[in-house]
């Protein structure tokens, strides 16, 4: 005998119907499965009745959830006064059908007044809206399972709300054989390891009821780290592992440090509208006049034998607050700071760049970037580090370096690597920092300069092809992620 | 094919029959943006050589009568041009591409072309009247200036840059041109039968002026076969485009060695496949000239990078830096992130940036220049993201009891908060795991009733820690639960993680 048939055969008291029987915490398909054995082996005896009830249908469903169309064009009226048709439309999320049959009902029930394609609620309407309705009610007590047909429910069968249905009613009772077997289980087999059961001793000749230890348990949610997340700080590690430092930094960044003094000239089409979020207010912060002025002579006469980009300097444009809009804001804010040398740092934040949201664009997302500096390093360096982080990062042996360009890099240089299904990708840009760009903040050694698109990687690894994934508001998608 | 482009930092995108699409990746070499220029440089790197007839003495002159809003003008002649179809196409392709990105939408510098044998010398670029009429580029009709502006989709598209002033470039008999609007539609028109090129560019920046016209009359000149230069007359002084002088940089072939990190042999050869012109050749030093057509050559390095490129990057053996540091991480993200897993809560990652339309009850830092108005403003507080995030998932099985770390910015200070919402749950809950995340600290706090944005008065309040307001603990009114869709109970609470720093650091076992 299965744990099911005993679970019931020891429920059962006089005649039960099977709505009894469920509520005591067995599943439906479970007690089908139960009563037919039950019946073949002759322990019960199943009484049958058929009954006409009413059920939700997928309208009813979506109303319980959204509100009944009469009570959206209310509540619309109530919260916006008078509006016109397609407003009410447009703000109760009705279609011309939903829109025209709640105006029917709702005029010829005196809850509001139309005049010219206007409308207006009532206060018998606003009566109405604060309470719930019967036909509510019903609909509410439906959501739970189907029930008996209740008068004055009529209109919500011809709207097409709720359907017919007939429906079984199963009545158990035991046999007197099944009442004997009952009666045994009752005593010989421990059902629940309770409290007493462990401090008296009852387990002691008895037999503990056995599970089906097969049969599906119903899932719950458990704390996990958003993956992303969780991606984001193993590559974070890594670099940790690798000797790097964590910067930090503000996200409204002034222009100083996101583009002058990282040399990029203040006319550079990417510091335009287009590529750059500008905050409305306030328009300025404060930059360190001493710093400013060094960086404004190499943009305006150059440093170190550089030509520079020989034009005037807005010392005001500088001091524009911005969005952070690259990384390497934060590569400079360490260099004009405390740096130490030998040094490696990184950071793995956020970035903002003006674009509409799709599949594969994103106003803001995270960027890793870094600076290795020290004495003597050299080109040769570079590549050894972005051979680095194809094998450790991107976990691909074969790569190779393109030709690349960045404003405050020369040489510059692009790291592509091939992913098994992308083919070849690009993984990475990076580069030596211009003279111009250290030369400001009194740095004399190689600046190495790197980045990696981190997301691409992400997403490579995760096979998401939408970008919007990766700040996903999806909880269902969230929970099933490794 | 691929190779070698790689040299010019361009990629092949796409091919099409015959014809491939490139990418250039250097926004700084606008010498390259055309089909004359990638060519120009194939060959210096294979080693071809072309030659042509420059003329020494200028064989027109523009006088040019104070165009106050748009000071600058250079010119060239190129002569004995055999154009196709396609070279003109190639030809307009890089006018576009050159007023769009040095010349900034033509604010900065536009480019005109015209057909020189039709000129009746000299020329003169001066303001003109309003009224004066011809007929523009692509229409039968003569338009006035003013209409231009008004009728005419350039004058449309172009017309606020001059600003009410009208610029003229005429000849003795006709207008060759309003710029930086339109040309005329005879004398502004180049066909395959045009034999002899005036190349003309305008704007207000003259190095930029004078340079964008070097570029378009050297890729005009794979064309044809002589370049001619013109003398302009500005009042008291004249100069003669396009100046085709080079520049001289010294090369330190020892900080060549340092920046590459390994001995390159053979350098000149790299600096000729690159375009450099090798003048003289020392044991440590190599004096070379620019090529003309580069402005991007600014510092020695830039001549280096050449270099490497033309000894090739994936020749380069790449070495690991031996450097002796430490590695070092701001713990205090990870701390807040280890407490909120161990409270079994789900970690998600809201946007920081929102719309100001659904955070109106909460005081926001708004950008100058939205793509969008649901993406126009920076949250100040995470738990508005956070109800956004139940709202889109009241399908889902509850508990949804979520957390995140992350950042806002409040005033424009950006701020580390640790944000936790639960639902179904109230106040109690909320609470519990403030004095769990309290106790994992070891700081004490009060609370202090007090009014929050979308929570219920009176079951809401500020968290204090010592004197100072660290964050904000509450049920979520049913009003706005109702109004987000949201039928189970929510209370949260949140925190600024980096005022409590101070505790973090004393906890902190390394």
């Amino acid at each position: 005998m299965s744990g099911l048939e005993r679970k019931v055969l020891r429920l059962l008291k006089g005649e039960m119907s099977d709505e009894e029987l469920l509520e005591k915490g067995i599943k439906d398909i479970e007690l089908n499965r139960a009563l037919s054995w039950l019946e073949s082996k002759g322990l019960v005896r199943v009484r049958r009745e058929v009954k006409e009830v009413v059920r939700l249908t997928e309208l009813g469903k979506r109303y319980v959830e959204e509100g009944l169309p009469e009570k959206r064009f209310l509540s619309v009226l109530a919260q916006k006064g008078e509006l016109d048709f397609k407003s009410v439309m447009r703000y109760a999320l009705l279609d011309a059908r939903e829109f025209s049959a709640a105006m029917g009902r709702l005029k010829e029930k005196g809850m509001i007044e139309v005049k010219k394609n206007r409308v207006r609620i009532t206060e018998k309407g606003e009566k109405y809206l604060g309470k719930e309705s019967v036909e509510e009610k019903f609909l509410k007590e439906l959501e739970e399972g189907p029930k008996r047909m209740r008068k004055g429910m009529e209109e919500l069968l011809r709207r097409g709300i709720i359907a017919k249905e007939a429906m079984v009613k199963r009545y158990v009772r035991l046999t007197r054989l099944g009442r004997r077997v009952a009666k045994r289980l009752k005593e010989e087999v421990i059902e629940q390891i309770t409290p007493e059961v462990i401090r008296k001793g009852l387990w002691k000749g008895k037999k503990i009821r056995a599970y089906d230890i097969r049969a599906k348990v119903p899932k719950r949610p458990f704390g996990k780290p958003q993956p992303y997340l969780a991606f984001l700080n193993e590559v974070r590690e890594k670099l940790i592992a690798l000797g790097f430092k964590e910067m930090q930094g503000p996200l409204v960044e002034l222009s100083f440090w996101n583009c002058d003094a990282l040399f990029m000239p203040q006319d550079h089409p990417a510091r335009g509208i287009h590529d750059i979020y500008y905050v409305k207010r306030p328009k300025y912060g404060k930059v360190d006049e001493e710093l400013l002025e060094k960086v404004a002579e190499a943009h305006e006469k150059g440093v170190d034998g550089s030509k520079g980009w020989g034009y005037k300097f807005s010392k005001k444009e500088s001091k524009r607050l911005i969005l952070r809009s690259q990384n390497t804001a934060l590569s400079a804010r360490t260099l004009a700071g405390d740096v130490e040398i030998p040094g490696k740092y990184f950071a793995i934040a956020r970035v903002f760049r003006p674009d509409v949201v799709d599949r594969t664009h994103l106003p803001e997302f995270n960027q890793v970037e870094g600076i290795v500096l020290g004495e003597g390093l050299s080109f040769k360096h570079l590549l050894g580090m972005l051979k680095l982080f194809a094998e450790e990062i991107a976990g691909t042996k074969r790569f190779r370096f393109d030709t690349g360009y960045f404003p405050f890099t020369e040489p510059s240089v692009e790291l592509v690597g091939y992913k098994k299904g992308f083919g070849w990708v690009e993984l990475g840009g990076a580069g030596i920092f211009r003279p111009e760009v250290t030369k400001p903040f009194g740095i004399d050694v190689p600046v190495l300069a790197w980045g990696l698109g981190i997301d691409r990687l992400f997403m490579m690894k995760y096979k998401i092809d939408d970008i919007r994934k990766l700040f996903s508001y999806d909880l269902e998608w969230l929970r099933c992620q490794p | 094919m691929e190779d070698w482009l790689g040299y010019l930092k361009a990629e092949i995108k796409g091919r099409k029959g015959d014809e491939i699409e490139v990418e250039l990746k250097d926004t700084n070499r606008p010498d390259l943006f055309s089909l004359e220029g990638i060519a120009r440089g194939l060959r210096d790197l294979m080693g071809v050589k072309k030659r042509f007839k420059f003329g020494e003495e200028p064989i027109l002159e523009v006088r040019v009568r104070g165009v106050g809003i748009r000071p600058y003008i250079a010119a060239a002649v190129v002569k004995k041009v055999r154009l196709s179809n396609s070279s003109i196409r190639s030809l307009m392709h890089l006018q576009e591409v050159l007023d769009r990105t040095v010349g900034r939408n033509r604010e900065r510098t536009s480019i005109g072309l015209y057909n020189y044998d039709l000129l009746r010398p000299p020329l003169y670029y001066e303001l003109g009247n309003p009224n004066i009429s011809f007929v523009p580029l692509g229409f039968e009709r003569e338009m006035t200036l003013k209409d231009i502006l008004k009728e005419h989709p350039k004058g449309v598209e172009y017309g606020h840059i001059i600003k009410g002033s009208y610029p003229i470039l005429r000849d003795r008999r006709k207008i060759l041109s309003f710029p930086p609007i339109i040309n005329s539609n005879d004398l502004g028109r180049i066909t395959t039968k045009t034999k002899n090129v005036l190349v003309e560019v305008t704007g207000t920046d003259l190095k930029w002026v004078e340079h964008v016209l070097k570029i378009v009359s050297l890729s005009a000149l794979e064309w044809g076969k002589e370049l001619h230069p013109v003398r302009i007359l500005y009042k008291g002084r004249e100069r003669i485009t396009p100046d085709l002088s080079q520049e001289e940089v010294t090369l330190d072939l020892l900080e060549l060695e340092r920046l590459s990190g390994f001995e390159i042999k053979d350098v000149e050869r790299h600096l000729r496949r690159m375009g450099y012109e090798v003048i003289k050749k020392g044991r440590r030093f190599v004096k070379v000239r620019v090529p003309t057509y580069r402005m991007d050559v600014m510092h020695p390095v830039d001549v280096m990078e050449d270099v490497l490129i033309s000894y090739g990057y994936n020749r380069i053996e790449p070495k690991m830096p031996q450097l002796p540091t430490i590695g070092w991480k701001d713990g205090l993200t990870d701390k807040f992130r280890e407490i909120g897993l161990g409270m079994g809560l789900e970690e998600v990652q809201t946007f920081i940036m929102n719309s100001k339309s659904f955070l109106e009850d909460f005081e926001v830092l708004e950008v100058e220049n939205p793509m969008s108005s649901s993406k126009d403003c920076l949250r100040s507080w995470i738990y508005p993201c956070h109800l956004e995030f139940l709202s889109m998932n009241t399908h889902v099985p509850y508990p949804q009891k979520i957390f995140e770390v992350g950042e806002v910015v409040q005033g424009i200070k950006t701020r580390r908060h640790l944000c936790v919402t639960l639902s179904p749950s109230d106040f109690t809950e909320a609470k519990q795991m403030l004095d769990h995340v309290a106790g994992r600290l070891r700081f004490e706090y009060e609370l202090v009733p007090q009014e929050f944005p979308w929570l219920i008065e009176g079951r809401c309040g500020k968290i204090v820690v010592g004197k100072k307001e660290i964050g904000v603990i509450g049920e979520v009114h049913p009003g706005k639960l109702n109004e987000l869709g949201i039928f189970n109970p929510v209370s949260l609470f949140e925190i600024d993680i980096d005022s409590l720093r101070r505790f973090y650091d004393k906890i902190r076992t390394v």
